[in-house]
């Protein structure tokens, strides 16, 4: 329960990280760094999944209410909770990793956190895009807007933790 | 029956998602108008207030530039008027409201607070008035007013961008009301609470806008098709209308929301579609919508007037 009480302050610190700060520097006036769904990636692996997705669906919504953009991060966030558990078994616990708290990148090494962070970040951004343009002619756009997507999330994430947990803890 | 319910729990992981997707494409398509407002309304004045408190310090940084640009424009709109007055003995703008507008930009820039500036008419405030698209005769200085505000939070990166200014209901601002930047067309007022109001920015996927261009007799309508946050298009300009490459695109005598001769882009690309007759025009928009920081809310006092004749002929019909 307290651990359910300190992963909700987290998400809901991050989202307000997000709508105050973060969406007030779109990059281009395209990309913003969605950093509130870094959030959601590290939430521990030992989560339930359906109380994984609905924490997703919800916080993705919370995120839609800020922007009145409506569906369009739930639906994202929907697709990253229901990627997420098979990623996880397939590739974190194939090599036993077996942290019960978050998912922490001095567990893992820059390497696999890497890894197991891009092709979420990845599906969440496609999806995002995706349904915002609903146009299959619209696809080198967006994917070029994705892959920028990622890195820009990448760079704020890695940021965020080294600057939370110190640059001392996360080499490997 | 156990074995059913053990099958639903087993799959409730896809169960989950296909109903929270179904959810979300739901609320993506289309949302109840009363509760979006109701809830927009309330998000609004939680967002402004933390905004505005928030941009004090930007604002401070940014004092500079924002003192360039009303300079700048504050110059243009002079030359304008000046050269007016020489060039036309029958122009709209006589000597003693150059002066009212002299001392409104005065008392502005000397105080650094865009919050001090009131309200004015457009005849003595906008440096747009007098253009090719404007027949004088319809230029009542009273028909227009502009109120002065400051962007306190603003979107670029959806399909449905917002702004939100500092100004609200209690500053007489409604909905539909247009809104203008330095450098041209911005948007339409959405949303009004007290003290705040949301705008359907131009680069907004369901902003529709009459424009024409410049000393052309034609109109059509401009929108935002998503993608770079600088461009739209512009159709239903007649093909036999000459339109080149760099032709101003300013807003029309139609619109409800703005009067008419606001710039609002330049053509950057033009062509005629396969079978159509009319172009399909590449705009190139004035306004930066990742910068602007002050804008214009204008108020069309005889909207409602125009509103009810036009109820009235359709009504008739």
């Amino acid at each position: 329960m307290i651990d359910l009480i300190r992963y909700t302050a987290w998400l809901s610190v991050l989202m307000l990280v997000q709508v105050l700060l973060l969406d007030q520097m779109a990059l281009f006036g395209l990309i913003s760094p969605y950093i509130y769904v870094f959030g959601l990636a590290i939430l521990p692996v030992g989560l339930p999944s359906w109380l994984f997705m609905t924490f997703a669906f919800g916080y993705g919504l919370t995120y839609d209410a800020f922007t009145a953009n409506w569906g369009y991060h739930a639906l994202a966030c929907t697709f990253l909770a229901y990627i997420r558990p098979t990623w996880v078994r397939w590739y974190l616990l194939k090599s036993r990793y077996d942290d019960p708290g978050s998912i922490r990148l001095n567990s893992l090494g820059w390497a696999r956190f890497l890894t197991y962070t891009i092709p979420l970040f990845a599906i969440h951004q496609f999806s995002l895009y995706f349904f915002e343009a609903l146009a299959f002619s619209e696809l080198h756009w967006i994917f070029l807007r994705s892959l920028a997507g990622v890195l820009i999330l990448l760079l704020c994430s890695l940021g965020l933790y080294t600057t939370f947990y110190g640059s001392a803890h996360t080499s490997k | 029956m156990w074995s059913i319910l053990n099958y639903l729990y087993r799959i409730r992981l896809h169960i989950l998602f296909v109903l929270y997707s179904i959810i979300s494409l739901g609320m993506l398509v289309g949302n109840d108008p009363y509760h979006y407002s109701r809830w927009r309304s309330t998000m609004v004045e939680f967002q402004g207030n933390t905004l505005n408190q928030l941009n004090a310090w930007r604002s401070y940084w940014g004092l500079r530039a924002a003192n360039e640009e009303l300079n700048e424009q504050l110059a243009i709109a002079r030359t304008r008027l000046y050269q007016d007055q020489l060039a036309d003995s029958a122009a709209l703008v006589s000597l003693p409201q150059i002066r009212s507008f002299d001392s409104l930009f005065t008392g502005s820039v000397s105080t650094n607070n865009p919050d001090s500036m009131q309200s004015q008419s457009l005849a003595t405030a906008s440096p747009f008035l007098k253009t090719p698209l404007i027949p004088k005769a319809s230029d009542s200085s009273s028909e227009y007013k502009f109120i002065a505000a400051r962007v306190v939070g603003n979107s670029t990166i959806h399909r449905h961008n917002y702004m939100i200014l500092n100004r609200g209901s209690r500053d007489g601002v409604k909905p539909r009301m247009g809104v203008a930047g330095p450098k041209g067309a911005v948007g339409i007022v959405d949303q009004v609470s007290e003290h705040f109001c949301t705008i359907i920015t131009l680069i907004h996927a369901k902003a529709r806008l009459s424009a024409g261009l410049a000393k052309k007799d034609a109109v059509g309508t401009l929108f935002w098709e998503g993608g770079m946050i600088n461009r739209a298009t512009l159709i239903d300009i007649p093909m036999h209308v000459p339109v080149k490459k760099g032709d101003t695109v300013y807003t029309s005598a139609y619109s409800l929301t703005f009067p008419p001769g606001i710039p609002v882009g330049r053509v950057r690309s033009h062509r005629i579609p396969d079978g159509e007759s009319v172009y399909r025009i590449g705009v190139e928009l004035f306004t930066d919508f990742r910068s602007v920081q002050y804008v214009h809310l204008i108020d069309y006092k005889k909207r409602e007037e125009r509103l009810r004749l036009e109820d009235k002929i359709a009504t008739d019909d």
